[in-house]
């Protein structure tokens, strides 16, 4: 599978800044990603980061 | 941490869309939580697959949507939610913070079927194209093109037509 595709004119129509539904997608999308990682994913990706470094 | 891996470091950086992609599909916090969890020990555990320059974001999200369609056959009935009983359950914040507009769009939006989610939120907040949507869902790209129209039907429907406004209105509101 590739994922390096990064055709600008690709783009989702849905980005059309009059959209609001595209909108309120996007709000609901980033109020989530904003929020505080809680701390239990915190302290597994602390445990994962402490682990010894791959080889 | 002795030893970066910058490919560790971004995964990590991923992590917050992670679990907004995870919040679409789950419709609930916890369960999103424990996929993003399950997802970054596979992905960490299967970094060396991970091909340096390509987008590991939509590997990331393919590795969430894999973990979540797994358990999607044992918990069915959670997913489908044809009747919106799930979404009614949702706790209500717009008590607390009056922004009942983006209570409505949301709960509106826990309504569709989980592809169109999917479909919806890959393309339409995560930033992904077509392709890369399609790559991720593993299906055609006309595919993901109708799913995303089907929901913003679906949407426009649950919402009633003179809503736009009052969408756009919470979506300015909330932040």
């Amino acid at each position: 599978m590739s994922h390096d595709r990064h055709d600008p004119d690709a783009r989702a129509s849905s980005d059309d800044p009059e959209d609001v539904i595209s909108r309120s997608i996007k709000r609901v999308f980033d109020q989530v990603a904003d929020e505080p990682i809680p701390d239990s994913l915190k302290s597994l990706l602390d445990r994962l980061k402490d682990e010894r470094p791959r080889g | 941490m002795s030893d970066s891996d910058p490919r560790q470091e971004e995964l990590v950086g991923h992590v917050p869309a992670l679990r907004a992609f995870a919040r679409s599909l789950a419709n609930d916090a916890s369960h999103a939580d424990d996929l993003v969890q399950e997802t970054v020990l596979k992905a960490w555990s299967n970094l060396d697959s991970f091909t340096v320059g390509t987008n590991m974001r939509a590997w990331l999200f393919t590795i969430l949507r894999n973990t979540f369609y797994s358990e999607f056959r044992k918990f069915r009935r959670e997913v489908e939610d044809v009747d919106g009983k799930i979404a009614a359950q949702v706790p209500d914040k717009a008590a607390q913070d009056g922004v009942m507009e983006m209570r409505d769009f949301e709960r509106a939006f826990a309504r569709l079927p989980a592809d169109q989610r999917e479909a919806l939120t890959l393309v339409g907040a995560s930033g992904l194209t077509y392709e890369e949507a399609a790559d991720i869902c593993g299906c055609a790209v006309g595919t993901v093109k109708s799913r995303v129209n089907r929901a913003r039907v679906r949407l426009t429907e649950l919402l009633g037509t003179g809503k736009e406004a009052a969408i756009e209105k919470a979506a300015a509101t909330v932040s």
